[in-house]
């Protein structure tokens, strides 16, 4: 593991700039905030980052990044994360699903368009499932029908975060029904502002709003912004899939370990047993703790083994569906402890702190709020069917009778 | 510490190397026919396989030069560990080479070391580790034997059960417990008052025997660390033990989890291979899992216990007892997986899933229970707790 040593430089660097920029109190004054605050203060803390150079720091300089290496990138994250800092979320689509998909297959004029948006700090939003097109994504249905130099779009997409504030949409539409289902599908970039788009917020299980039904009535979309050829959609999402998305991966461990494993440890000093004795003196208690320690360590392990692998190998493959289950897995198992070992005091009702990702420190509310990791971004069932055929080369699944390939 | 310098390590393409060859010697020398003869044998190894080992420079490589090693990195001879697991391979190298080794490496007995660590090395003689009293416990509270001074020297008296290939060793490294701490030490075999007896275990590629010491006198010269160093060394001969056994669970994880997809995609039911069924699949979907978390997990901990270079204290035990928990519980997991995947026929003697199985439990098992360990690591990561402190 990258020892605290090592890039002395860049570690005291991001440091102080943690302790000159975060307001100790953040998570106070963001209880409970309003979706609009929310917003605002994402944005706040997004151009803080950018002018120091930690928004896109991975990208490469002729997009505005600073081409910071991989053993950097855990670095910064680790001081992040050591720092308490919020979660920046309003982004994660245009920087880790959309700009690596525009720079595997966009054209030289679609980079110029719309990467230095995404780096300027642009909200997109994705339109990917479908309410049913969930777990079966190449099922989806939205159409895009080409009418001379642009495309029109009907359909429906679901759980898409961000629709309201998003500018731009990386689309998923169908526009050849007749070919096998993920050969003709192709990806767009639609602007928010078409007429014809309806968003309808979605209030989530933990009361928040931050996802969102998408409506598309005769939506016209440029030709122009169709990425990579036509009907080759399914192929450029999965492009996005690569190592952007472990890199960000990286920062979602070292908060599942400040915030998730290291706040556990300190808040379960204050817990008591039933017959009244420190909760920490338990053996069991400890022998669990134990367990947990390890496995965080695990993650930050295996994480940056397949980044590094990633970097020297290219592409993503299927180690990101291992590292997919056992992060959400982990997450879910940890949060499921804490709210357990807590008992009845974790049942309260409080107000969420945004910003605060999967580690809010309301243990029950979080270990309910980790199910979106073992749902989104395909379920974990998914992942295994991913990891058993391409890791180990086992047989799909017969399709029944008449349904389409 | 005894041992300066730091360790020359192999570059990636090199491990890689080494890693095909331990394979390709293995498959050669101790195939799983032979593997399966060996099983009821007395002596219960091919004595020609580990000298065909020892030529190979597996026994040395991971030794300090001064004292008869290359100086290779710990993490470096992990490959071999996790091949010899993934083979099933009978015989002391691990015992001798690995633990017997890096204990006398360690120990602050600088002529006992430069005397026994190159005899180990080369061959001539083997030496294995006696810690665990009858609750096979490797803490220091439950070793088993004791001891006490008398005229100069110390006796010791008592049992250690569960020692490595005894009946075949030379020597073994004693750690013994009395009023005045823990102590270790190095007795010959052939020392009056040492009895040796083999205890089969489940696992039969396997030979630990319990060793009684009936009054064995010896002199201060054969005093490997004395109370001020012997508990630190103990701690530090369970994590060079508890990481081999969590190399050669990994080898028996992976293979196994290799065997039985191939095992699922020729075996039909209902019309088509078993391994369609999601059943099955997630089920070995988890195992890759398992797999790709235990590489890391063991790869941390061979390079935290690397004898000339290891971490500091916390984060050697950390790692090492990481590593030993989870692995050696994914593989033991693995294989009852495994089972079941197999069926009937993965439940009968001929087929080799009962070795596998039978070997990743003595490994989770030896050099200190799951449960422990994972105490070990609350006790480095927690405030001590008076009633359930592990040291």
């Amino acid at each position: 593991m990258t020892g605290s040593e090592e890039f002395g430089d860049l570690r005291r660097a991001v440091r102080d700039w943690c302790t000159a920029t975060i307001p100790r109190d953040w998570r106070d004054r963001q209880r409970g905030a309003a979706h609009d605050q929310y917003i605002a203060f994402q944005r706040w803390w997004r151009d803080e980052l950018a002018a120091a150079g930690y928004f896109i720091p991975h990208w490469p300089r002729r997009w505005g990044g600073v081409e910071m290496t991989l053993p950097e990138q855990v670095v910064l994250h680790e001081e992040l994360a050591r720092g308490d800092a919020p979660r920046l979320g309003i982004t994660q689509v245009s920087v880790f699903n959309a700009a690596p998909a525009i720079m595997h297959a966009g054209t030289e004029e679609q980079q110029q368009r719309y990467l230095p948006a995404i780096a300027a700090g642009q909200i997109w939003c994705q339109g990917f499932s479908e309410p049913n097109a969930g777990s079966d994504l190449a099922g989806l249905q939205t159409r895009a029908v080409r009418d001379g130099d642009h495309y029109v779009v009907n359909g429906q997409k679901i759980w898409t975060s961000m629709a309201r504030e998003a500018e731009q949409c990386i689309l998923l539409a169908r526009t050849d029904p007749d070919a096998p289902k993920t050969k003709g599908i192709s990806f767009f970039v639609m602007d928010m502002r078409s007429p014809g788009i309806e968003v309808r917020p979605i209030k989530n299980l933990v009361g928040d709003s931050e996802f969102c039904e998408l409506f598309m009535d005769d939506v016209i979309v440029p030709a122009e912004n169709l990425i990579g050829a036509e009907h080759d959609g399914w192929r450029v999402s999965q492009a996005t899939l690569g190592s952007e998305r472990a890199v960000s991966l990286i920062g979602l461990a070292e908060l599942l370990r400040r915030n998730g494993r290291d706040f556990l440890i300190e808040a379960a000093a204050g817990w008591t047993m039933a017959d009244g004795t420190p909760a920490l003196d338990d053996s069991g208690v400890r022998e669990a703790i134990g367990g947990l320690y390890g496995e965080v360590e695990i993650l930050r392990l295996v994480l940056t083994r397949m980044v590094t692998n990633l970097l020297h190998h290219g592409g993503a493959g299927p180690e990101a569906s291992v590292v997919k289950i056992y992060y959400s897995e982990l997450l879910q198992r940890l949060m499921k402890f804490a709210s357990e070992l807590h008992g009845l005091p974790a049942q309260l009702l409080r107000a969420g702190v945004p910003s605060s990702g999967w580690e809010t420190h309301d243990f029950a509310r979080d270990f309910i709020h980790s199910y979106s990791w073992t749902i989104g971004g395909g379920t974990n069932e998914i992942m295994r069917n991913i990891v058993g055929e391409q890791v180990l080369g086992l047989p799909r699944e017969p399709r029944p009778e008449g349904a389409r390939r | 510490m005894s041992i300066s310098g730091s360790p020359v390590r192999l570059s990636a393409a090199e491990r890689a190397e080494l890693q095909q060859t331990a394979r390709r010697v293995l498959g050669e020398h101790a195939p799983m026919d032979r593997v399966r003869d060996l099983l009821d044998d007395e002596l219960g190894h091919d004595p020609a396989l580990l000298d065909t080992l020892v030529g190979l420079g597996w026994t040395s490589m991971h030794l300090p030069e001064r004292v008869g090693g290359y100086g290779a990195s710990f993490a470096d001879t992990a490959v071999v560990v996790s091949e010899l697991g993934r083979a099933l391979t009978p015989g002391p190298l691990v015992s001798t080479a690995i633990i017997a080794a890096a204990a006398l490496a360690m120990s602050p007995n600088l002529d006992l070391a430069s005397t026994w660590v190159p005899r180990l090395a080369d061959g001539s003689c083997t030496a294995t580790v006696a810690i665990a009293g009858e609750s096979g416990h490797c803490a220091a509270a439950s070793i088993g034997p004791r001891w006490r001074r008398e005229s100069g020297g110390v006796v010791l008296h008592g049992i250690a059960t569960f020692v490595l290939d005894a009946a075949s060793a030379h020597a073994l490294v004693v750690f013994a417990r009395g009023d005045d701490g823990v102590i270790a030490a190095l007795v010959e075999c052939a020392q009056r008052g040492v009895v040796i007896t083999q205890t089969p275990a489940l696992d039969q590629t396997r030979r630990p025997a319990s060793v009684s010491f009936d009054g064995v006198a010896l002199g201060p010269s054969a005093i490997l660390a004395e109370p001020r160093g012997a508990a630190s060394l103990l701690t530090r001969v369970v994590d060079v033990g508890a990481t081999a056994m969590a190399l050669d669970s990994f080898g028996i994880a992976e293979v196994v989890v290799e065997r039985t997809a191939e095992y699922v995609k020729q075996r039909y039911q209902f019309g088509r291979p078993i391994g369609s069924f999601q059943a099955i699949k997630h089920r070995l979907a988890d195992a890759v899992l398992l797999v790709e978390t235990s590489r890391v997990a063991v790869d941390h901990a061979a390079a935290a216990v690397d004898l000339g270079d290891p971490f500091p204290e916390r984060e050697r035990v950390i790692a090492a007892a990481t590593a030993k928990a989870y692995v050696c519980d994914a593989a033991v997991k693995i294989c009852g997986d495994s089972l079941q995947s197999h069926g009937g026929i993965g439940f009968t003697w001929e087929h080799d899933t009962h070795l596998y199985f039978k070997r990743a439990m003595l490994n989770q098992a030896l050099f200190g229970t799951s449960r422990w360990h994972r105490r070990r690591v609350a006790d480095e990561v927690l405030p001590l707790a008076g009633s359930s402190s592990t040291v």
